[in-house]
């Protein structure tokens, strides 16, 4: 019995480690403009499909993935400058600019619909994907690969926020815009960082996930649903609490459904979502911030 | 001669979701609770509105009891909810549409599940004959709504909107407030649910999707919070954009983007440069 | 206020001068045929492979002279949940007072049925669920049957000495029946269903359900899938090192499918698999669905998702095609009487109605034996 478990609980870290990688952009732009993008479904599924594009036109694997980071950055700047930046400047509160990213992501999934079909598409490899037996616990290549990068954002993004000068510029805007540009920082520059930080994100998690589970247009918005859950889980104000948040998501999902029929994956998902917002509204990780 | 029946369907789903959209606003707009799990209520007054009639109850009691369902569910979720920010509200909203779709889903020896609900009776045969009585509850149900914002109790609940810290400090209950919005605006949807059911004869676990969600928060929107016929004229707008599209000759694959890019690009349009809508009274909060 | 009353004005008057441009009247009235289904939204894919099947058969037809000197025009609508649905059937019958709508997927034909019978429009569904058929009296389905295939498949299990089964369904309509069925006639047959997972369709997940079943330690799987999503399912289990005797209901068509078993180590899959077959095999196809198969890679362009689904689709049209041809004067009731009266072999093998209204197409058991699907008895 005790394979099963350890099999379900890895099952649970690599279901978590992808909510992570979206939770991880997910959170930053939550982190520095207080709003919730749900577009960030979007430009993941943008990098995605990217990717495919540019294998399937035969570029080189390693080429195709940076070129996917810079045309999927420059997609997500090209959305802040046409929805958020307007919004923005009509001091639009973060509700208007969540209905602005609802019209954003409606508008990216038809782009992608028209151009590339609703068909399933996959991304291939160069080469064999290994299966791994660790103690008897089987786990692909991809999925060891996309719980390392997880765990390399966490660690970088910890230290972004925490220690460096960009970081405490970000957490200077998110706090007080006004104060922050008293002592000179620009906070529309910071926008935009931030903005292309979150897009080269959703590039990673599109391209890990779009390898490791196909892809299809709408790709993105159940895992956007998903790693905001993730990132209220583990804390809405803290961006590598929105990662630990992600993988305990993902464990309560797989664990859960052990015992509950497998059908009721989502609602346990919700439930969580739920459950944290009444009893701990700023997750596991976050500080209990008060209103100014 | 048979156009006039696409013009009555249009009118009818129009009534329906005018409904709909002026409960949300009584949440959102007056009481500035951004209530994303409003489809929730919708689903429930459908469901339990078509489970009750095809197990033979009447109408006129099926329908009253759905959206005493719909209003009690309101409650229950508002109890626990109410107290919370903005943001943390509109997500745990969000999340109850989902648990209730997952459970209608799943529990399929109530709701059968993705096999849905077919066969619903409808209320009148006769499909222009229920656009009047739509029109009817239309006009009823926005005539009252509209008083009842003008009462004490809807004065405090735009209060309530305008500055919670301040409205409670004059010593009103902000919380028991919010609480009975929800539970009327639950109501209301719930209505607007059970006669979707009706008139469609079909209900499944989709109506507890996303879709809808995004549909009435943009009819909302584009017509306006706090405004009664900012909500009508928004269900008009939303519903009616997209229809000249499809006589349009479109290669079948571009049928669907189209229409949705067009749908995204109103919304926005509105956002930018109408933030209040068409007839809205307050800014989303 | 006034800008308002001025935009809905004009949006009218949009709307009710576009027909104008349809009224260049040809001699002979066209057969139109109305399609509703899902272009866009999650379920595209679906809508995306039949329509164009559609559209072969009706290019066809006109090249050949139409129905009898009539031309057939398609009218395509986007709708992939009831509501959208109610609507598109309106505006088709409302407004281009099509001949016959042809509606996709069961959630759009469950809608588009209310409003065909009450405007009494000859409706053709495309959908496993038959209840829509059988409780209306303008509505016409001729889809595979999961629940004979699986009735089929339990006794073949039996029959095996598959005492133990697992079920890994989805939330799909066709996948609660076969639940439905193996619990009545495999479980009344001396069987034990010892797990039943669900996955849903959208979610690329299914490694839990898979590890749970690996875990019961059933002799076979049942297994309910689209194709899209049993490849992700096929390349899960290989990679939990799990390849169990599979029942696959609807195989070649669904689970068996080349869609499916794209990328995948088929021999190791299918090995001993049994399947449902409805005669209609894309790796050892008749000469019609050959022919079909070359003309939906053309049309679309790529490989399709699956094969015999939008093979049915290309026969439907060529049955309305049938029935409307036996119709002087082409008129509803007429319509539907001759359609009743369908018995015709296209691409996806023999369909015969035989007065009603609902059928489905024969099928057999097939199973997996040194690379191909051979008959069983």
């Amino acid at each position: 019995m005790s394979s099963l478990a350890a099999q379900l609980i890895t099952n649970g870290i690599i279901a978590g480690a992808i909510y992570a990688l979206v939770a991880s952009g997910f959170s930053l732009i939550y982190n520095v403009t207080k709003f919730m993008n749900f577009a960030h479904g979007a430009t993941l599924a943008l990098g995605a499909y990217f990717m495919f594009a540019f294998v399937s036109g035969h570029v080189p694997f390693w080429a195709a993935i940076i070129l996917t980071l810079i045309a999927t950055v420059i997609a997500g700047e090209v959305v802040n400058r046409v929805v958020y930046k307007p919004l923005r400047k009509r001091k639009a509160s973060t509700a208007v600019l969540l209905i602005g990213s609802l019209s954003a992501m409606i508008f990216v999934n038809a782009i992608i619909l028209a151009i590339w079909g609703a068909d399933i598409k996959t991304i291939q490899l160069p080469w064999q994907n290994p299966v791994l037996n660790i103690g008897g616990v089987l786990i692909t290549g991809v999925q060891v690969t996309i719980i390392m990068v997880a765990a390399v954002l966490l660690l970088g993004l910890w230290l972004l926020m925490k220690r460096s000068r960009l970081g405490i510029a970000m957490r200077a805007v998110m706090n007080n815009k006004e104060v922050a540009q008293t002592v000179g920082i620009d906070p529309e520059r910071m926008y935009s960082i931030t903005f292309a930080l979150s897009s080269a994100l959703a590039a990673v998690a599109g391209i890990l996930i779009g390898i490791e589970q196909n892809l299809h247009p709408t790709m993105g918005t159940a895992l956007v649903i998903k790693g905001f859950t993730g990132a209220v889980v583990g804390g809405m104000v803290s961006v590598p609490g929105a990662i630990m948040g992600s993988l305990i998501l993902g464990l309560a999902e797989n664990i859960g459904i052990w015992w509950l029929p497998s059908g009721y994956k989502d609602a346990i998902a919700f439930a969580l979502l739920f459950i944290f917002l009444l009893v701990r509204p700023q997750g596991l990780f976050g500080k209990k911030t008060r209103e100014a | 001669m048979a156009l006039i029946n696409y013009f009555i369907h249009l009118a009818v789903l129009i009534g329906i979701y005018a409904i709909f959209t002026v409960g949300l606003n009584i949440a959102v707009g007056f009481t500035g609770l951004l209530n994303l799990g409003h489809v929730g209520f919708f689903g429930i007054g459908a469901y339990t509105s078509a489970l009750l009639a095809l197990a033979g109850v009447p109408l006129w009691i099926a329908i009253p009891a759905a959206a005493i369902v719909a209003g009690i569910s309101g409650l229950v979720l508002a109890l626990p909810t109410a107290r919370l920010k903005g943001d943390y509200l509109a997500l745990a909203a969000l999340g109850f549409t989902f648990i209730v779709g997952s459970v209608a889903r799943n529990w399929t020896d109530l709701t059968r599940g993705p096999l849905g609900l077919p066969g619903i009776p409808r209320v009148v045969a006769s499909t222009p004959l229920f656009l009047v009585i739509v029109v009817v509850l239309t006009v009823i149900i926005a005539l009252a709504v509209h008083y009842l914002m003008k009462t004490r109790f809807g004065r405090t609940l735009q209060a309530i909107r305008d500055d919670e810290l301040a409205a409670a400090t004059l010593g009103y209950n902000t919380f028991l407030h919010k609480v009975i919005a929800m539970g009327i605006s639950a109501c209301i949807a719930g209505i607007a649910g059970a006669l979707f059911a009706h008139y469609i004869s079909f209900i499944d676990p989709s109506v507890f999707g996303i879709g809808d969600l995004i549909l009435v928060l943009s009819m909302l929107i584009v017509g306006g919070l706090a405004s009664i016929p900012g909500s009508i004229a928004g269900a008009t707008i939303i519903l009616l954009i997209p229809e000249p599209l499809r006589f349009i000759g479109f290669p079948s694959s571009l049928i669907g983007p189209m229409r949705e890019i067009l749908f995204a690009l109103i919304l926005l349009i509105i956002i930018i440069y109408r933030p209040k809508g068409i007839l809205g009274k307050v800014d989303l909060q | 206020m006034k800008r308002t009353l001025a935009l809905c004005a004009l949006l009218l008057i949009v709307a009710a001068c576009a027909p104008a441009e349809q009224q260049a009247a040809p001699e002979v009235a066209p057969f139109k045929i109305g399609f509703v289904g899902p272009l866009s939204g999650p379920n595209a894919w679906i809508g995306n492979l039949m329509i164009p099947a559609a559209q072969i058969a009706i290019d066809e037809i006109n090249a050949a002279g139409g129905i009898d000197g009539r031309r057939i025009v398609a009218i395509i609508e986007d709708a992939g949940d009831s509501a959208k649905a109610s609507t598109a059937v309106n505006k088709l019958i409302g407004q281009d007072g099509v001949d016959m709508v042809y509606a996709v997927t069961t959630p759009v034909v469950a809608a588009a049925s209310a409003v065909a019978e009450q405007n009494q429009v000859p409706l053709f569904g495309f959908t496993a669920v038959s209840t829509f058929a059988k409780k209306n009296t303008w509505v016409f389905s001729d889809l595979r049957e999961m629940t004979k295939e699986c009735s089929l498949l339990a006794a073949q299990a039996l029959e095996d000495g598959d005492k133990k089964v697992a079920f890994l369904g989805n939330d799909a309509d066709f996948s609660v029946e076969c639940l439905d069925v193996l619990k009545k006639e495999y479980v009344a047959g001396g069987g034990t269903i010892v797990a039943t997972e669900n996955k849903n369709a959208n979610d690329p997940d299914a490694r839990t359900p898979i590890t749970k079943i690996k875990a019961a330690k059933p002799d076979a799987m049942f297994l309910v899938c689209w194709p899209p999503d049993c490849n992700l399912i096929y390349k899960q289990m290989l990679e939990l090192d799990y390849a169990p005797q599979l029942y696959l209901p609807i195989g070649l068509a669904l689970p068996a499918n080349p869609g499916a078993l794209k990328g995948i180590d088929k021999d190791r899959i299918l090995e001993e698999a049994y399947a449902g077959d409805q005669m209609a095999n894309p790796e050892d196809p008749t000469p019609e669905l050959a022919a079909f198969m070359q003309k939906l890679r053309a049309r679309l362009g790529r490989e399709p998702e699956h094969i015999t689904d939008p093979a049915t689709v290309y026969d439907d049209i060529y049955e309305i095609a049938i029935a409307a041809a036996k119709c002087e004067p082409l008129t509803k009731e007429c319509l539907r009487d001759r359609l009743a009266e369908t018995d015709y072999v296209g691409a996806a093998g023999p369909v015969a109605f035989e007065g009603r209204h609902y059928t489905s197409r024969p099928s057999r058991v097939v199973h997996y034996e040194n690379g191909t699907w051979v008959g069983v008895n």
